[in-house]
């Protein structure tokens, strides 16, 4: 009797130092199937690090699932689906519309063009899900596709919107665009000609000055401007006015990666601009005054405007083409089911 | 086998058990463990326009020039941080992105820190020569939006202070005072009594965007280049302003 109770009080000692010892540092285990594929993204030493959440491991599974939901009417309630408003050909986002393409968003933390939603892929597609699209749920669990796809990659025998969530995001972090001329000519592998190359020095110097926005690397800093598209703020162009209520986010919009730019017109928030070289034209001679415009859009002696030539300017298009990626635009796990 | 042995052995196996579960833990407490001989410091970045705490986007302080101005943006680095006391000196290698607009981003944290009194702080605004190269810090977002071009040098952005002033027709314009480059490091030398005890220390560092403008160079907004980063002599300006552009406080 002693002898067990000893072994009892021994037992529970064990399990109470284990539980404090380590309660801080568990984690909760990620309740997937094993017999996964994993997927490892990789991209240029020049892309900042991408941040993988733990509890959505990507896989080869995973990112197909989210393929078909992005190219699948049934995610939305009236016949809508991610890829009628953003075409593979199109880097993801099509002519008709001023959607801001789908490319290298897993680096991103505010989405859309006024930022409504910050957070991470997840809560992107979250909202896309509950949303944007108000997806019928109950008709996802009839489907036995769907059904069986969802078990086999979440191991989960219910469709719910955060699992909807987290298999739009798979693929979507795998929507990774880098493999550019432009990519090539940073990595010493292939050269730029003459015009792209002047270009490249207009676009990384005071003399363009667009680096300050577009960093090299994803061409975005993911962060909000106002480029002096109007002067007055109504409708659509307040931009992130919208969301944080601060006058001074009045004609604040998100910066748009400029990857594979010549193949995602219309530009700007409202599309206003059709060509790219009417986009260098606005920020050569075209800014518009205000009080909310972006200091960096300033210059001593050249207040709001570059003063470009017309070599400078196609010599800056012929840069811009340059992020062109035709590997990306016919990459076969992005394509349509 | 008698009552004593039974007993004997249970408490053998109590203590095996004890042991094993001991020996067990240990490994992963590593982390939490608390060194007695060392301790951390926390340095919170707050900004100023003299003794007014700055109100991000609100064009309403004064410079020495009379410039009525605000403040958008400001972004720098913080590096090679040495503390010195009378026996101590305390050195850390680590380089800092600083957003004192986002709490996450408006401190930095420095650990294993010998405990004294120390009497003076030395530190960088920028990074050093050996840092500031295209690509040598790690690739953060931060990090690559600070890049400053091959183009126009390489390395980094020390310093990216960013806002808007009115002119002498009282028109809201924009100015972006960008430093870069190895000859623009700003060096602060802070002296100040800190009380580094065994446990954890805030301090604050209050940077005054008056000294940006003012001292030894009175930068007039209105007149100066509202553009710096091409600008050799305003860099240099900038840079030698910027050396009392702080202030420390400990405040525990």
């Amino acid at each position: 009797m002693f002898l067990r109770l000893i072994r009892i009080i021994s037992r529970s000692a064990v399990l109470l130092l284990l539980f404090w010892s380590c309660r801080k540092e568990s984690s909760v285990p990620v309740d997937a199937p094993v017999n996964l594929t994993p997927y490892a993204i990789t991209y240029p030493y020049y892309f900042p690090i991408l941040e993988l959440p733990a509890n959505n491991p990507l896989t080869l599974e995973g990112i197909d699932l989210g393929r078909h939901l992005y190219y699948d009417t049934i995610l939305s309630r009236d016949g809508r689906a991610c890829a009628n408003c953003h075409f593979q050909a199109s880097a993801f986002t099509t002519y008709t519309s001023n959607a801001l393409a789908h490319i290298n968003l897993g680096w991103n933390n505010s989405f859309l063009w006024n930022g409504k939603v910050q957070g991470s892929m997840e809560d992107i597609m979250m909202f896309e899900v509950e949303q944007f699209f108000n997806t019928d749920v109950a008709k996802m669990n009839r489907s036995v596709f769907y059904r069986k796809e969802f078990k086999k990659v979440y191991n989960s025998d219910t469709i719910t919107p955060q699992l909807l969530s987290y298999a739009l995001s798979q693929f979507f972090r795998a929507m990774v665009s880098k493999n550019s001329l432009c990519d090539k000519f940073f990595l010493h592998t292939a050269s730029l000609n003459a015009s792209q190359t002047r270009g490249f020095n207009i676009f990384t110097t005071e003399k363009g000055d667009c680096f300050h926005c577009h960093s090299l690397g994803l061409f975005t800093d993911n962060k909000f401007h106002n480029i002096g598209l109007d002067s007055i703020f109504i409708g659509v162009n307040v931009g992130r006015y919208n969301v944080t209520g601060k006058e001074s986010d009045l004609g604040h919009f998100k910066t748009p990666t400029l990857r594979n730019i010549e193949l995602t017109a219309p530009y700007m928030h409202d599309g206003r601009y059709t060509t790219l070289e009417e986009v260098v034209d606005h920020y050569d001679s075209k800014v518009k005054h205000s009080n909310t415009l972006d200091p960096i859009m300033t210059k001593p002696s050249k207040l709001y405007g570059l003063g470009l030539t017309s070599q400078d300017k196609a010599d800056l298009v012929a840069f811009l083409k340059t992020l062109t990626d035709t590997s990306f635009t016919n990459n076969p796990l992005l394509q349509k089911p | 086998m008698s009552r004593s042995c039974k007993r004997i052995e249970s408490l053998k196996l109590f203590a095996t058990i004890l042991l094993a579960a001991v020996v067990f833990c240990f490994p992963s407490c590593k982390k939490e463990s608390i060194d007695p001989t060392y301790s951390k410091a926390k340095f919170t970045i707050q900004m100023y326009s003299a003794d007014t705490k700055i109100v991000w986007d609100n064009v309403g302080y004064s410079n020495a020039a009379g410039n009525t101005f605000g403040v958008s943006n400001a972004n720098f680095y913080i590096s090679g941080i040495v503390m010195k006391s009378a026996t101590k000196t305390y050195t850390s290698k680590k380089a800092f992105y600083i957003d004192p607009k986002i709490a996450a981003k408006s401190y930095f944290l420095l650990d294993s820190i010998p405990p004294a009194d120390y009497t003076e702080i030395t530190m960088y605004i920028g990074l050093d020569k050996n840092t500031n190269k295209s690509n040598s810090l790690i690739a953060t977002t931060d990090n690559v939006n600070m890049a400053w071009p091959d183009m126009m040098g390489g390395g980094y952005h020390f310093l990216k202070l960013e806002g808007s002033y009115l002119d002498s027709l009282n028109v809201t314009k924009g100015y972006a005072i960008h430093l870069g480059k190895n000859e623009n490091l700003i060096t602060v030398k802070l002296t100040k009594l800190m009380h580094q005890k065994y446990w954890n220390h805030t301090y604050t560092l209050n940077f005054n965007v008056n000294e940006v403008f003012a001292n030894p160079y009175k930068y007039d907004l209105d007149l100066e280049a509202n553009y710096t980063m091409s600008d050799s002599l305003a860099m240099l300006r900038i840079k030698n302003n910027m050396t009392d552009v702080f202030t420390l406080n400990q405040d525990n």
